[in-house]
């Protein structure tokens, strides 16, 4: 099989809900390491797109290429299993790699200890906070290695000083491991965190990619979209 | 030292204390009302709770009790453990298989229409006397009760773990053994309490009809000489016997497969 250039192909893809057009021909590729931000209103088909790319649904029209690999998702919320510990939750997606239980203890220890969670490896879904257990998620979609990291809104429901320190972790963590991104978001100020590329998705189901220009000056630009 | 959440008290709940002094009260006015009731009838028609112990005690000084007791308890767990792992296992398909829930739909519904007299009727021309024919139709009646909270379960589960789980490619086996049955696992616990209880009912129903030793055997012999306390002692016996199981059993089980939720 020949190897993709990008991590992640979108060509003419259409998808439709009910008779209602979503996704409007989208064309767009993620290369390799590229953190590319997706932004839109609620309700604009930004999740869809996530969906499309990591195979949960598939188009309507065109076709979607992504790179052999796993894919790492952070959810808007933390989907951890709750009769599994956060160590087992991190845990059970490497063992479903094929990694040996072994392996997949000890790098899911590490991953959570990186996360600075290391004293509640032990602790059920429900014994964490909301920011502690999206932590968790976040150990869970990195440890996999991923090829390609998908973050749809991870930390739109935890509160602001929460939110800070989630996405200074995360920006640490991007920048150790240079993972492919893509990242979708309504807010601007969260968009410029983590994205180094933006495409916008417009009412209409179409993405136009923002212009290089000062990081800065982007979220005033956003929001004025 | 970690921060960890409370859990939040609802409205209504009242502590263990209080739960176990209002249980206490249940007993001492069931007992009471008993014993009013039996110093208004004669002693063939309800028997007295001071005779009915007294009956109890001078019962299990014989070996004959505790065979009659080890015989319905073997057939009461069997056909128990039969029915509900039959129960589960089909319920766990069924929720999974779209087709095969359908198929098993109509044999569900007959098996919990049909009166359990007639079934341990159909039973006994089948398997004549004994041990056979009373798990047999243990299991069978048991078994739909389990299946339909399986199912039910199933339903339940959280599509978004799903989703998950399909993202980390987690094999079918997996997401079978890691989401699905401990999603379900609560529902088939509280089937198989119930279950228990029923269990204790048909053996010994299906004992009056066909067997020839068993508690429910022992019964129809206390019945036929007219010894209503033995007979009321035997009824203690099946209580304790549903409380051994759902206690000392069912119960811990439980609490070792749901600590996740404490």
């Amino acid at each position: 099989m020949e190897k993709l250039k990008s991590v992640l192909s979108f060509d003419s893809v259409t998808h439709t809900f009910g008779g209602l057009t979503v996704l409007d021909g989208l064309s767009f590729d993620v290369a390799e390491k590229d953190a590319v931000g997706i932004f839109g209103r609620s309700g604009s088909g930004k999740s869809t797109i996530l969906k499309l790319a990591a195979g949960l649904m598939k188009p309507s029209s065109g076709s979607i290429g992504r790179r052999e690999g796993c894919v790492g998702y952070v959810f808007q919320e933390p989907r951890l299993l709750p009769w599994k510990t956060a160590l087992e939750n991190v845990a059970l997606p490497l063992e479903a790699a094929g990694v040996s239980s072994e392996v997949a203890h000890k790098r899911a220890t590490e991953w959570l200890e990186k996360m600075e969670l290391g004293d509640f490896a032990s602790f059920y879904p429900a014994q964490l906070s909301g920011g502690m257990a999206q932590r968790v998620s976040l150990a869970r979609a990195f440890a996999v290695e991923p090829s390609l990291l998908i973050l749809d809104e991870p930390f739109a429901a935890l509160d602001i000083q929460i939110k800070d320190s989630m996405f200074a972790l995360l920006a640490r963590q991007l920048q150790t491991l240079k993972t492919t991104v893509i990242y979708v978001s309504h807010i601007p100020e969260d968009m410029v965190r983590v994205a180094t590329r933006i495409l916008i998705l417009g009412q209409d189901g179409r993405l136009t990619e923002m212009p290089d220009m000062d990081m800065e000056n982007l979220a005033a630009e956003l929001r004025q979209q | 030292m970690p921060n960890t959440h409370t859990q939040s008290t609802k409205a209504g709940d009242i502590s263990q204390k209080s739960a176990l002094f209002w249980t206490a009260s249940g007993i001492v006015f069931m007992l009471t009302a008993w014993q009013i009731m039996s110093l208004f009838m004669p002693g063939f028609v309800l028997a007295s709770p001071v005779d009915t112990v007294s009956a109890l005690i001078a019962m299990a000084g014989t070996a004959d009790f505790w065979r009659q007791l080890i015989s319905s308890f073997r057939r009461i767990v069997l056909g128990v453990a039969i029915g509900g792992f039959a129960g589960f296992a089909l319920g766990l398909a069924a929720g999974l298989n779209d087709v095969l829930k359908n198929i098993l739909e109509p044999l569900r519904w007959t098996l919990m229409s049909v009166p359990a007299v007639v079934v341990v009727v159909i039973a006994m021309l089948w398997f004549g006397m004994g041990s056979a024919m009373v798990v047999f139709i243990t299991s069978l009646l048991l078994a739909p009760l389990v299946y339909v909270n399986t199912v039910r379960g199933l339903a339940m589960v959280d599509s978004s773990l799903i989703e998950m789980a399909e993202v980390y490619r987690f094999s079918k086996v997996k997401t079978i053994r890691h989401i699905y049955i401990p999603a379900v696992v609560s529902h088939v616990i509280s089937a198989m309490v119930v279950a228990t209880g029923m269990g204790v009912r048909i053996v010994i129903l299906a004992e009056v009809m066909g067997a020839s030793e068993g508690i429910g055997h022992s019964l129809s012999l206390a019945r036929s000489t007219i010894e209503t306390a033995e007979l009321f002692a035997w009824v203690l016996v099946c209580i304790f016997i549903v409380g051994v199981i759902e206690y000392l059993l069912i119960k811990p089980i439980e609490r070792r497969i749901m600590r996740w939720k404490s």
